[in-house]
């Protein structure tokens, strides 16, 4: 078993707490973990990626193109971005919500929300996009966007790791008094993803 | 975290590193933060009163590793970690600590950013090494960087020299799991013994070049019994040699590949142990080698083939077959191995039949509510009118150069944008210069240069850009915060009187987000003749918010997105709906003197 995620979003977004999370979820099952983000000067609004892999024996922290089981992206620019890396059969969790870089606020430059739309609706991967910041909102903070991808990837993510377990590590991580908020969240991605099913 | 030997934790390459020095049992541990290498210290700082060592930030990776080898002179093990830029600013003390030797071992983790994602340049340490003559190994993965760093103090005492540990960012920046062992409690029954070896003069230096060079020779036979490199046997007649995190590349992409050649991995490039490396290549027909950066490996196999008559064949960055520039990773290795084999390459399927969407570039940007745009803004305000040049440095404020503030028109390295402006003010006299400069860049490198300027009577003014903390590599502490590393009270570095005792007259100190009282100050400091020194001083917006929010008002916006075009702030945003604020507003409230309209205001709780 190898199982390789990507987690791509604008700094600030929280994708380095949820790839904690199921890092560490992974390690409770006793799976060889290797995983690497973007730290430094990128993460002042910058394009970030996690790469996160879990299984008997894992090299490289970097996926490979064309070879990571799921994506969760963050904000819908930077999962375009980075959607080459899944394989054919891949799982895409999306976040519609759209940050706009400096430069499309700026008018220097602009970006085509149906066109990504519908590219992202091409591909062969397992896609669920939809307005994951709004539901973090409605959970209490547009800060709790990750547990809401987190929430997703629990129920379809296609990971041997548990919803059960996921929401625990996840609790532990986060501070207290933020528990409600995020737990609010995590059930309001799952809950997006079982209706999209049905 | 855990700590007991034998648990198996999640680590950080930089944390594992820093567990391999409590393991060895340090005594002091110094650095200067830079990316990717700050993690070491800031876990170090965490454990240093648990296990009973000294550790700090210290002013500079000079004084850092200047630190760590008076303490390995008295007998204790001392660890440095910097960057590889910051090796650059201590490789005054390095190249003579080569010749002077050591008592306790001293380690010093550089750590490379090949890419560069955070970095000025993509030099290779292992140049370095080559260069002092310091042995230096290259951890592949988390656990062989605990093991690497531990062993290095080893090393280090059975050579007399200090031992270089060079991680890359995927190994500083990368996680994995890791199982820990004994930790050996810091030697502090050691004391400095008086010798005339500890002070290098010419005499000393010829015999001890003699004895650096003979050094060589021990450290490759130490080199080659250690547990950091080892052969993979294959089932063809050629080979690959690979180092660091490369390896994972290659064993990955070879699994892609379905090839089963013989792999010689690498944990120790310099020096490298000669038997081994002879005897893997004289058994094959044909060897690739696969490092990241810089052909060192390579060149010392070609030198040693050539030497000991070996006919095997070398390809790699000197054939043309591998790079030497960028990061690597799993498929451009597969396509070095591709090219030297003459195949042709497979490219995975797309994954969609249509073309991906041009997508706008997304640089970092300074933070919404920084206090750094806000006197950008100021300053930019008043040289508009007279040409002025605006000479960075090395900081958050570097992102300062980004449309629209434009506000670095050149940066070089730490503390030279002071020096740079000088440099072009004694050729364009009629000209207004300018140098931004952090706090922390000022304490590390920006007072000699300012000094400079009194003393040669410059013409420049001087902005100290002072946010109470060093922001860019993660908010860690220096001497004018007021904290230690290891988070007790400090002395704290008062700059006003700093740059007054350096002996400059016209000094001012203004908080950059009242707009109007920082471009007056930008007015007088420029207009005085002599150095003059601004200190725009407000905290980190990421360590301090101020407590307020701010909305803009339909009934009275133009939509003219002034406030875009002249500030840049991520927070204000123009869609459909108009021009609006967004929930990351941080409230600094800078835009509001901006907006002709008066459209921005205040929510009133």
């Amino acid at each position: 078993m190898k199982f390789s995620l990507v987690l791509a979003g604008v700094g600030g977004q929280g994708t380095i707490l949820a790839s904690r999370v199921i890092s560490l979820a992974a390690m409770e099952k006793g799976y060889a973990i290797r995983s690497t983000e973007t730290l430094g000067m990128a993460q002042r609004g910058g394009s970030v990626i996690s790469h996160l892999r879990f299984g008997e024996q894992i090299f490289s922290p970097l996926i490979p193109a064309g070879r990571a089981d799921a994506l969760l992206g963050f904000e819908l620019i930077e999962a375009v971005r980075w959607v080459s890396l899944l394989k054919k059969s891949g799982v895409a969790l999306i976040n519609s919500a759209v940050i706009p870089p400096y430069e499309v606020l700026a008018g220097r430059s602009r970006f085509d929300e149906d066109a990504a739309k519908r590219f992202l609706e091409s591909t062969s991967a397992d896609t669920a996009i939809f307005d994951m910041t709004a539901l973090a909102v409605r959970a209490g903070s547009s800060r709790a966007t990750n547990a809401v991808l987190l929430g997703a990837f629990s129920v379809k993510g296609g990971s041997p790791l548990e919803p059960e377990l996921l929401e625990r590590v996840m609790l532990e991580l986060i501070p207290a008094k933020l528990a409600d908020i995020n737990r609010r969240a995590f059930e309001l991605g799952q809950e997006a993803c079982l209706r999209s099913e049905t | 975290m855990e700590d007991k030997a034998g648990s198996r934790v999640l680590m950080m390459g930089n944390e594992a590193i820093a567990r391999g020095a409590v393991e060895a049992g340090i005594a002091v541990a110094a650095s200067y933060p830079g990316t990717p290498s700050s993690e070491i210290m800031g876990t170090l700082a965490g454990w240093a009163k648990k296990y009973g060592f000294h550790a700090e930030w210290s002013v500079n990776e000079k004084v850092a590793v200047e630190t760590a080898a008076g303490a390995s002179y008295a007998g204790a093990r001392a660890i440095a970690s910097l960057k590889q830029m910051g090796l650059n600013v201590a490789s005054d003390a390095v190249m003579s600590l080569a010749y002077i030797g050591i008592e306790g071992g001293l380690v010093l983790v550089v750590a490379d950013d090949p890419g560069p994602h955070s970095s000025q340049t993509e030099q290779d340490t292992r140049y370095f090494a080559t260069f002092a003559m310091l042995p230096v190994l290259e951890p592949s993965s988390a656990q062989e960087a605990k093991e690497m760093t531990r062993w290095a103090f080893e090393l280090s005492e059975a050579l007399r020299l200090p031992v270089l540990v060079r991680p890359t960012t995927r190994s500083s920046h990368a996680h994995g799991d890791v199982i820990l062992g004994e930790i050996t409690p810091a030697k502090v029954n050691c004391g400095f013994k008086k010798d005339p070896q500890w002070c290098i003069l010419p005499s000393l230096s010829a015999r001890k070049h003699a004895w650096l060079v003979n050094q060589q020779e021990e450290a490759k036979k130490l080199l080659a019994e250690s547990p950091f490199n080892w052969i993979e046997e294959g089932k063809a007649d050629w080979g690959v040699i690979t180092s660091g995190v490369s390896y994972n590349y290659v064993k990955e992409a070879l699994e892609l590949l379905d090839l089963t050649p013989r792999i010689l991995k690498i944990g120790t490039p310099y020096p490298l142990p000669d038997d081994l490396a002879g005897g893997f290549i004289r058994r094959t027909k044909s060897v690739i080698v696969i490092e990241e950066q810089e052909p060192v490996i390579e060149d010392q196999l070609i030198r040693l083939a050539w030497k000991e008559k070996i006919s095997a064949e070398i390809r790699g960055k000197r054939t043309g077959d591998v790079s030497r520039l960028g990061e690597f990773n799993v498929d451009r290795v597969k396509s070095f191995i591709e090219n030297s084999l003459g195949f042709m390459p497979v490219k995975p399927e797309p994954i969609s039949a249509l073309a991906p969407p041009a997508l706008p570039g997304r640089p970092p940007i300074l933070c919404a509510g920084c206090a750094h745009r806000a006197a950008f803004y100021a300053f930019k305000e008043v040289g508009k009118k007279m040409d002025a040049v605006y000479c960075g440095d090395i900081g958050c404020y570097t992102l300062g150069f980004a449309p629209p503030l434009n506000a670095e028109d050149t940066c070089l390295c730490m503390g030279a944008g002071i020096t740079i402006a000088y440099g072009l003010s004694l050729i364009e006299k009629e000209r207004p210069h300018l140098a931004f400069i952090g706090d922390s860049t000022f304490l590390h490198a920006g007072m000699t240069g300012l000094l400079n300027l009194v003393y040669n009577k410059a013409n420049v003014t001087v902005v100290i850009l002072d946010n109470e903390t060093t922001a860019m590599t993660g908010f860690q502490a220096h001497p004018g915060v007021g904290v230690s590393a290891t988070g007790d009270p400090a002395p704290k570095a008062d700059l006003e009187k700093i740059v007054r005792g350096l002996g400059v007259e016209h000094v001012e100190t203004v908080n950059p987000n009242h707009l109007q009282a920082t471009i007056e100050a930008a007015e007088r400091a420029l207009a005085y003749n002599g150095p003059a020194v601004v200190i725009a001083r407000a905290p980190c917006v990421n360590k301090n918010r101020p407590d307020k929010n701010f909305f803009i008002d339909k009934e009275e916006c133009t939509e003219c997105a002034i406030c875009i075009e002249e500030l840049g702030c991520p927070s204000i945003i123009k869609d459909a709906a108009g021009v609006t604020i967004a929930d990351t507003c941080a409230g600094c409230g800078v835009c509001v003197p901006i907006c002709p309209s008066e459209a921005i205001k205040e929510v009133t709780p």
